[in-house]
């Protein structure tokens, strides 16, 4: 154990998160204790061999503390380190969904106009997005104001399309989700999913259907009806009935 | 007679989004704006909000008088940090020449209409204008050159 990680551990666990006023302290701070803080995770989190802390300077007793709840806190800062890290945003990811389409009508070329129309948005908010993916290197302009994806760009449209099959498929052919409603879901994730992941669902429903005990196993789950026991808990849910809780959801 | 201008009125709605979106990124753009010429600056996108709105007025009104109602439809969320002139001058003469273009396109399918033809001209007349104040403006890379030829016109 080193002497950053004993400094962070004799700190008390403290609440609520620190303002951008004392930003700047907290992480002259945390320099100080040895520990690494990237901007892309947040500005009061902090890395560490032993997970990720939250630093807060209280300005009444003038006292660094900081939140060790490890566990809790790795899991959701990596989530969060990786999806502020995730320079593919939603738009970015359709616009160039939208330029692959288009394009591929007319050798790859798409005007501003149908790629706005395709989109149902204005040819003004396009072209302004257009100059976020062509600084980033995914996207080609000529003098005529033609658009085209970059080598990246196409490789890119193809690793999303390539997830979205993934998805609705392990939707569709696995958890049964109704064809419409998966291919809304598999766009909401498709640019999100990391590789990992999307391997993995690939592998698992090639497991599925590798032989003939899995493909019964698949059969009865489509016949499965899950009913939860009045006690709430189960070897799923852990103490908190996640059934119960999908229904509350809006 | 209604249902013969359902394209024509579609397109303008259109067009009408293209105005009411870049009045909107004007407003924005002009409290983003930092630097030295900030309020030379500034003044130059408030003259932008308010002919870009007059220009979505304008286009709202050969709606109505074609005997529909218009419809707005735009998907906008704005955020960014702080810009410097250049920047948002780019910004507004990508806007700016998208709206051209869009008149420019539909030009071709009023052409003999009583009303829509003179109206989309002199659209074009004044987006063709705007495009070229701002490549000067780019060019001269000061707001204020902009803002005296904005005054004297």
């Amino acid at each position: 154990m080193t002497a950053a990680h004993m400094d962070l551990r004799s700190l008390r666990r403290c609440r609520p998160p620190p303002t951008m006023q004392n930003v700047g302290r907290i992480r002259r701070s945390a320099r100080d204790m040895g520990l690494s803080g990237p901007r892309s995770i947040s500005p009061s989190v902090f890395q560490h061999e032993a997970g990720f802390f939250l630093l807060v300077r209280d300005s009444s007793t003038q006292s660094l503390t900081c939140q060790t709840d490890v566990p809790y806190a790795k899991h959701d800062m990596e989530t969060w380190k990786e999806f502020e890290a995730n320079e593919l945003t939603h738009s970015a990811a359709h616009h160039l969904l939208a330029i692959h389409a288009v394009g591929s009508k007319y050798g790859g070329w798409a005007r501003v106009s149908d790629i706005a129309r395709q989109l149902d948005v204005t040819r003004g908010s396009v072209s302004i997005n257009l100059r976020a993916l062509k600084k980033r290197g995914w996207v080609n302009t000529d003098e005529h104001h033609m658009v085209a994806l970059s080598p990246e760009g196409t490789k890119i449209v193809q690793v999303i399309l390539a997830k979205r099959v993934v998805v609705k498929s392990f939707l569709v052919n696995v958890l049964g989700v109704p064809e419409p409603r998966a291919e809304i879901d598999s766009c909401k994730v498709e640019h999100l999913l990391s590789d990992e992941s999307g391997h993995r669902l690939v592998q698992f429903m090639r497991f599925l259907s590798s032989d003939p005990i899995t493909k019964k196993v698949l059969t009865r789950f489509r016949t499965f009806e899950c009913e939860c026991p009045d006690s709430r808990a189960c070897d799923v849910c852990h103490g908190r009935c996640l059934m119960d809780e999908l229904d509350r959801a809006i | 007679m209604r249902h013969e201008h359902v394209d024509i009125v579609d397109e303008l709605n259109r067009l009408m989004a293209e105005e009411a979106e870049a009045c909107l990124r004007y407003f924005q753009l002009r409290y983003r704006l930092r630097g030295i010429d900030r309020h030379a600056a500034e003044e130059f996108f408030e003259n932008g909000v308010k002919e870009t709105l007059e220009h979505a007025e304008a286009i709202a009104n050969q709606i109505r008088a074609l005997g529909h109602i218009p419809r707005l439809r735009i998907e906008l969320s704005l955020g960014g940090g702080p810009i410097g002139f250049q920047d948002a001058l780019a910004e507004a003469l990508d806007v700016e020449q998208q709206a051209l273009d869009a008149y420019k396109d539909f030009l071709p399918r009023v052409v003999g209409h009583p009303v829509l033809e003179d109206f989309i001209r002199r659209q074009i007349a004044i987006e063709t204008e705007h495009v070229q104040e701002i490549v000067d403006t780019v060019r001269a890379g000061s707001p204020l050159k902009l803002l005296d030829k904005l005054n004297r016109s």
